[in-house]
C-alpha cells in the first residue's frame, strides 16, 4: 500500500508499505493510523493498492480486501454467541463463501480454537480468547491485509509467542500482510519486518527494527520507548565494550561473558 | 509495631474450594501476577466481596476496566457526583477538580464524554474517581495493560503516592512483572494455587519458576540473575548504567 500527500483529519501521510510483511506501528495515536490504513474512509490524496490508484468508485473492492480488527468490539447480548456474530459478518459484507459452515471453522481453527467456540458466549471469553475470536471473525473475508489494534495488549509471554507464530504463519503460509499496533517496543524490536514510529501525527521514523533500535540516543530524545536489551548495548559500546545488539537475554549473556575480563 | 494483617482465608474461586489463604498487610501495597486466565479479576472480585464482609467498616474502592462506566456527560460532571454528600465547599469542589484533571492527564479532555474515552483516559479518570474518596482499601484490577512503559510508571507512582499518605491498602493484579517492583509483596498464582510469595525482587530472583509460569521477567532481572549465576554480579542491578560500570569498571 503507498499513500502520497495523503490528507485525512489533521495528518498528512506519505509512507509506502510492502505486502506480505509483518509491520508494528508505534507511538501516539496509532490506532488512527491503523484506521486511516483501513480506508473505512478515504481522505484526499493519492492511496494506491499494488499498483491501482484507489478511488471512491473502486474503494468497495479494496475495502474488503483489509480486515480491521479493533481492539474492543461491544456486542450486544442478542448479537454475542460466535457463530452468530460470524454469520451476521459474512451477510453484511456480502461475503462469498461455498460452505460457510466449513469457513467459520476453518478461521477459528487456525488461530487455535476447536469449533465448540462457535456456541459460545463472546462476552464470557477470556481476553486472550477473545483476541484469537475476534481474529478469527476477521480472517472470514479472506483478506489480503490484516489491520489489529493493540494486538498483544494484556497478553502473557506464553500467549504473545503463539500469537506472534500465529501471525508468522498467517504470512508465510497465507501470504497476508498484518499490521499491528503496540506498546511495546520489545515486540517491535524482537518480531516485526518493519516498524513505524509515530510523533504528532505524523510518520517520524520507518524501518527495520534493527536499524531504528540503532538511533537509541535519539529516540530517547523524542521519549520513544527503547528495549533495555539493545540499551545495554549501546552503552557499553559507548564504553568501548563490543557487545553486539541482541534480541534474547541469553545471547546477550554469552557476548557480556566473553568481554569481561 | 507488626503492621495487621488483612487476612482472607479459604478463597472460592467459581465453586472450586481452593486450599490457600492470601493475606495482605494493611498500609502496603501489593501485588498479584500470573499467566492469562489464572484467575486474577476473578480473585478482585471475590477479594472486594470478602473485605466488605469482613471489614464493613473499610471503604473500598475497586478499578475493573473491563467494567468502567461513567454517569455524566463529561469529567466536571462525574468529579461532581462523586463529591455529592461530602463535607468539601463549592470553591473545594473546583479546585479538586483543577487538580484532578492535571495530576491524571486528563485536561485536554474536559469537555468529552467519559464514556467514548480510549481505554487508557477510562482508566485514569476511574482511578482519580476512586482515589478521591480516599479508600482505606484499593483494588486494581490489570490497571496497567493498555500504557507503554513510560506511562505505567507515572501511574504506579501516583497510586504508590496516595497508598504512602493516606496509609491506605493496594492490591493489584498485573500479568507484567515489572509492576509489582513498585510494591511491598507480590504473589504469583498459576494453576489456582500460589506459585511464588514474598518480597518482589526475591520472587523474581527465582527465574526458572517464573519463565516456566509463562511469564516475562523483566530485562534487567533476567540478565542480573544470570550473571549472579556467573558470578560476575554481586546483587541484581536494575540500572542499566550501573551495571555496566559495575562488570567493566
Amino acid at each position: 500500500m503507498e499513500m502520497k500527500n495523503y490528507q485525512y483529519d489533521e495528518w498528512n501521510l506519505n509512507i509506502k508499505l510492502e505486502e506480505n510483511k509483518l509491520i508494528g506501528i508505534m507511538g501516539e495515536d496509532k490506532n488512527k493510523l491503523l484506521e486511516i490504513l483501513s480506508l473505512k474512509k478515504l481522505g484526499k490524496g493519492i492511496v494506491k493498492v499494488g499498483t491501482e490508484k484507489i478511488t471512491s468508485e473502486n474503494i468497495l473492492k479494496y475495502r474488503k480486501k483489509i480486515s480491521y480488527i479493533k481492539e474492543k468490539n461491544n456486542y450486544p447480548y442478542f448479537l454475542s454467541i460466535i457463530e452468530k456474530i460470524m454469520q451476521e459478518k459474512i451477510e453484511k459484507e456480502n461475503i462469498t463463501i461455498k460452505n460457510k459452515e466449513k469457513k467459520m471453522r476453518d478461521s477459528l481453527r487456525i488461530v487455535g480454537l476447536s469449533p465448540s467456540y462457535l456456541k459460545r458466549d463472546i462476552n464470557t471469553l477470556s481476553s486472550s480468547e477473545k483476541k484469537k475470536v475476534t481474529l478469527a471473525i476477521g480472517l472470514l473475508s479472506n483478506p489480503d491485509i490484516i489491520l489489529i489494534e493493540d494486538a498483544f495488549e494484556g497478553l502473557d509471554k506464553e500467549n504473545e509467542k503463539k500469537r506472534i507464530r500465529l501471525f508468522q504463519r498467517l504470512k508465510d503460509q497465507y501470504q497476508k500482510t498484518i499490521i499491528v499496533t503496540t506498546n511495546d517496543s520489545n515486540i517491535l524490536y524482537s518480531y516485526m519486518d518493519e516498524m513505524i514510529l509515530l510523533k504528532e501525527k505524523k510518520i517520524y521514523l520507518i524501518g527495520h527494527p534493527t536499524e531504528i533500535y540503532l538511533k537509541t540516543e535519539e529516540l530517547e530524545a523524542n521519549n520513544f520507548e527503547v528495549p533495555e536489551i539493545v540499551k545495554f548495548s549501546t552503552i557499553a559500546r559507548k564504553k568501548k565494550i563490543k557487545i553486539d545488539y541482541h534480541k534474547d537475554v541469553r545471547d546477550i549473556m554469552k557476548d557480556i561473558y566473553k568481554h569481561v575480563s | 509495631m507488626e503492621k495487621e494483617m488483612l487476612e482472607i482465608k479459604n478463597i472460592n474461586f467459581s465453586n472450586v474450594w481452593l486450599d490457600f489463604e492470601i493475606s495482605f498487610p494493611q498500609n502496603t501495597f501489593t501485588t498479584i501476577s500470573g499467566p492469562n486466565n489464572c484467575g486474577k479479576t476473578t480473585l478482585i472480585r471475590i477479594l472486594e466481596e470478602k473485605i466488605k464482609k469482613e471489614f464493613p467498616t473499610f471503604t473500598i474502592k475497586t478499578v475493573i476496566p473491563e467494567e468502567i462506566v461513567f454517569t455524566m456527560n463529561t469529567i466536571k460532571e462525574e468529579i461532581e457526583l462523586y463529591l455529592e454528600g461530602t463535607e468539601f465547599s463549592l470553591e473545594e469542589q473546583k479546585t479538586i477538580y483543577k487538580n484532578t484533571i492535571k495530576q491524571w492527564k486528563l485536561t485536554k479532555l474536559e469537555k468529552e464524554d467519559p464514556n467514548q474515552f480510549d481505554r487508557k483516559n477510562k482508566i485514569r479518570l476511574q482511578l482519580a474517581l476512586a482515589i478521591l474518596k480516599k479508600p482505606k482499601i484499593l483494588l486494581l484490577d490489570c490497571i496497567t495493560t493498555p500504557f507503554s512503559r513510560a506511562e505505567r510508571k507515572e501511574i504506579l507512582e501516583e497510586i504508590q503516592k496516595y497508598q504512602i499518605q493516606e496509609k491506605s491498602t493496594v492490591v493489584m493484579t498485573t500479568h507484567i512483572l515489572e509492576d509489582s517492583l513498585i510494591g511491598e509483596y507480590l504473589y504469583i498464582l498459576k494453576n489456582n494455587e500460589i506459585l511464588l510469595q514474598g518480597v518482589p525482587l526475591e520472587v523474581l530472583e527465582k527465574d526458572n519458576i517464573i519463565n516456566k509460569a509463562g511469564l516475562n521477567l523483566p530485562f534487567m532481572i533476567d540478565l542480573s540473575v544470570k550473571l549472579k549465576d556467573y558470578n560476575l554480579l554481586k546483587e541484581t542491578e536494575l540500572n542499566i548504567n550501573k551495571m555496566v560500570e559495575l562488570l567493566w569498571k
